[in-house]
């Protein structure tokens, strides 16, 4: 590639991890792990969910302090004893979630904690001067300083905080899966900025994603890691394939990233036309047994409205839903999930799990009313059983029943959940961004569950903004822009990437 | 290896310490009270706490089951109050069927809470903070316009026999001693433990609480529970006033005063969330159990009310610090003597 992707020669690395051990209670989090970024370097950490991403980290920014080894920063060996210190050598994060404060304004989100004082009273004008500065670097030049951060999307909160980096002077920007929550414009933009940033300013960046074309365009090098080690030594990304990465992440090669399934699809499950509320307008599609319907769009294309307001939780101004050819009226998601319909949320952890409490709850949340013995009374041995037993089919891993929600890795966590409306011998599953969060091997197993759920009978509305994942698990793709249907499309083939996209920026075909 | 099996062997005995932490805290208080005052640990005087302890332990039930939603009801002093004016008034006034007395004293504290609950769920106000801190007054005001503030003496036989009666009327006799609103209080605790563990609706008051987005969209009636919980409250706290009123035979306008704050303390010391979703009966038990000793011991040591306050007010803090510890303050020892380990 380019000349600025080149990063040889005897420069002294910016910060080098050496022999990391990271001991929790219980587990060896990190074992002797080496992480080496060069000055002016996009370095990619890659790993499934628990490998110790977040982990190493928490390390580096001074929040976890290790049993073993040590940390150079420009070859010097320091010790960081909190994230403050990590702040002055100049070392910024921003997180996969937001840690911005909504209802303040966006320029007291951008000087939190490092307000600029003259004669010991926040300095306003100088605020405002020198982030109105920083935000023009990262394309906000028109937002309003003033503003509640909450009024701003996501991707713009993001940029919010690699403004507030900027301003900082960071010589490390360390970003954790900065694009899970952006639409694509969003993300080519970010991407953009990177690798600005890194070459206009010299900014070096540690990068963790879960999604590999993005990674491979940014970077420089890429380190694994696999169960808290390294997997292999640092390699260039220049001539490594795909493949090549997903070996070293999970130990094995990815036959398949999307399962093939052989069902017949049957007769109409479910339909629906008409759908209006406040974010949409004028919705009409229907799924038959045995099909997934992908549903595309740009965020903000008022998808995850559209399925809220079918499973009950929001209300639905106009429209006709129909089962098994029979109208229902969904008032709530009472009525929604008695006669089958069933959603699975983006938010597993917002609105899928009850974190605090343990499989067994979580997985018979439902259900609960089925597990009543003789005399009303719940019968836990029962519930138990079920559980084991759908956690085998599901395979659950570790398969505690008792172990909290919490505890459990992405890929698990939504294994729950499916869990529980499994229990429920639900018809139409609508899964919303089902593979969110979830690392290489985790997705394989979803989508497996999906397959399975097809074969059985049911139908699956899938929302999803990885256009690989539309692409590769749709039986038909759905495109929303704007509250709109743009169309129906067969995936077969025919109609690809290009149509699709071309449609959910409001495009025709 | 002897070093690390020792470590080992602490590490167990923290950890079982700190999951029974209110317990230790109570046989250990227990037992230096023994050791403080010959009086103590005599018959007659657990008894009397027993006895004492049944008020704040119905009116704990009811508290917990909110905070267990992660909500609270800071009504329920005045909602006894209102409850056992509006019982003494039938009775004494009206001259109702005593029993007919006490089920309308219930009734009526199940139609306070309601008001709370229908406050929090249809009126949507944010938090029952607000809506419980409101009736609150309401029901006190209430109780003091129809009573004109003076106690209603004269209550049914039926309700200081609840309050104030023996299991057995030989008083020499064991069964003489034990009185009858603790063991009423008991049964209502195991009925609890089942309602909460082993009903729909038990299970729904926890899911509620753990995650309350999780829980409305799996399909549970949100509102209905929380609506429930007030209720459950209210009825607890009619129990609880038929206790007291049966025991002083009277009906006081301003018996509610910030009882409350006891229930909260019980509650929480007990080791429920305050955020919801987490805690149990026995906890709750033990809770109510340890301030009534420490109440009642601190009486015997001749300790003033106002220092019993600052020592009640100290024990809410060191449980709930309990529970901080057991969510991570061991594992920071543990890791630092590790380092210390690795710097000698």
């Amino acid at each position: 590639m380019s000349e600025s992707r080149q990063h040889e020669g005897t420069q002294i690395p910016l910060l080098e991890m050496r022999d990391i051990t990271k001991i929790f209670p219980g587990v060896v989090a990190l074992s002797h792990v080496n992480l080496s970024i060069g000055q002016g370097e996009v370095h990619l950490l890659l790993g499934e969910n628990g490998a110790g991403k977040s982990t190493m980290i928490k390390t580096i920014i001074g929040i976890n302090k290790p049993e073993g080894g040590e940390m150079l920063w420009l070859g010097e060996p320091v010790k960081l004893r909190s994230i403050q210190d990590a702040y002055d050598l100049g070392i910024a994060v921003i997180y996969q979630e937001l840690s911005n404060i909504p209802c303040l304004s966006v320029v007291e989100n951008m000087y939190l904690g490092c307000e600029k004082k003259k004669g010991g009273l926040i300095d306003w004008k100088e605020q405002k001067r020198s982030a109105k500065k920083a935000l023009e670097r990262v394309g906000l030049a028109d937002v309003d300083l003033d503003m509640p951060m909450e009024k701003l999307g996501m991707g713009q909160r993001q940029l919010v905080e690699i403004a507030r980096a900027i301003d900082r002077n960071a010589k490390l920007l360390i970003m954790d899966e900065p694009t899970s929550s952006l639409s694509r414009k969003e993300i080519d933009f970010l991407l953009d900025l990177m690798v600005e940033l890194n070459q206009k300013d010299g900014v070096s960046i540690l990068f963790i994603t879960h999604k590999l074309d993005e990674a491979k365009k940014v970077g420089h090098k890429v380190t694994v890691l696999k169960n808290g080690q390294n997997s292999g030594p640092t390699i260039d990304v220049e001539g490594v394939t795909e493949d090549q990465i997903i070996k070293m992440m999970v130990g094995r090669s990815l036959e398949e990233k999307f399962p093939k399934r052989n069902v017949p699809i049957g007769e109409e499950m479910f339909r629906c036309e008409g759908l209006s509320a406040e974010k949409f307008d004028n919705i009409g599609f229907n799924v038959r047994k045995g099909e997934l319907l992908g549903v595309f769009g740009l965020v903000g294309a008022g998808r995850t409205e559209t399925m809220r307001a079918i499973f009950g939780a929001d209300p639905l101004v106009e429209g006709h839903i129909y089962i098994e050819g029979q109208e229902l009226h969904i008032k709530s998601s009472q009525d929604a999930i008695r006669k089958g319909i069933v959603l699975i949320t983006e938010n597993r952890k917002e609105e899928g799990l009850i974190l605090i409490h343990d499989v067994i709850e979580n997985g018979t949340i439902v259900t609960l009313p089925q597990f009543k013995n003789k005399i009303g009374l719940i019968d836990n041995k029962n519930r138990r059983q079920m559980i084991e037993k759908y956690g085998a089919d599901l395979n659950l891993r570790p398969m505690q029943p008792d172990k909290l929600a919490v505890n459990f890795s992405g890929g698990n966590q939504q294994k729950i959940v499916i869990m529980k409306w499994l229990l429920s011998h639900a018809k139409v599953f609508i899964f919303d961004e089902p593979t969110k969060g979830v690392d290489v091997g985790a997705k394989v197993e979803i989508y497996n569950i999906m397959n399975a759920l097809l074969e059985d009978g049911a139908s699956i509305i899938m929302v999803s903004s990885e256009m690989e994942e539309i692409l590769g698990m749709s039986d038909r793709v759905m495109v929303m822009y704007e509250g709109r249907q743009t169309g129906i499309v067969d995936n077969d083939g025919i109609i690809g990437q290009e149509e699709i996209l071309t449609l959910a920026t409001g495009g025709k075909l | 290896m002897d070093n690390k099996n020792n470590n080992n062997i602490t590490g167990k005995a923290a950890e079982l310490i700190s999951k029974s932490g209110p317990l230790v805290a109570l046989i250990l208080l227990c037992i230096f009270l023994a050791f403080k005052n010959e009086n103590f640990f005599t018959s007659t005087n657990l008894l009397n706490v027993a006895r004492q302890a049944a008020l704040n332990g119905f009116l704990s039930l009811g508290m917990m089951v909110c905070i267990l939603t992660a909500g609270i009801d800071l009504s329920i002093g005045y909602t006894m109050t209102l409850s056992t004016i509006i019982m003494a008034k039938c009775a004494v006034e009206a001259g109702v069927n005593p029993v007919l007395c006490l089920l309308i004293g219930i009734l009526t504290g199940g139609l306070l809470g309601l008001v709370n609950g229908l406050l929090l769920t249809k009126c949507k106000l944010p938090h029952p903070f607000i809506s419980t801190l409101g009736t609150q007054n309401i029901y006190k005001g209430i109780g003091l316009v129809i009573t004109g503030a003076t106690p209603i003496a004269g209550m049914p036989a039926v309700v200081k026999w609840a309050g104030s009666a023996f299991l057995s009327s030989n008083q020499d006799s064991f069964l003489g001693k034990i009185p009858l609103s603790f063991v009423i209080m008991l049964i209502v605790y195991a009925l609890f433990s089942v309602f909460l563990n082993y009903t729909t609706l038990g299970r729904h008051i926890y899911a509620v609480g753990g995650n309350i987005n999780t829980a409305g969209l799996s399909g549970i009636n949100v509102d209905f529970v929380r609506t429930s919980v007030y209720v459950i409250s209210g009825v607890m706290a009619a129990l609880g006033g038929i206790m007291l009123t049966g025991r002083t035979d009277s009906a006081y306008p301003l018996s509610g005063n910030l009882l409350e704050n006891d229930a909260i303390a019980a509650v929480i010391i007990g080791g429920t969330s305050f955020f919801g979703g987490k805690g149990n009966v026995l906890g709750t038990f033990t809770g109510v159990l340890l301030i009534a000793v420490l109440r009642n011991g601190l009486n015997l040591l001749n300790v003033s009310s106002d220092m019993q306050t600052i020592f009640l007010g100290g024990i809410i803090i060191v449980a709930v610090f309990i529970d901080v510890v057991r969510g991570g303050g061991f594992k920071r020892v543990k890791r630092m003597k590790k380092e210390e380990k690795a710097a000698a």
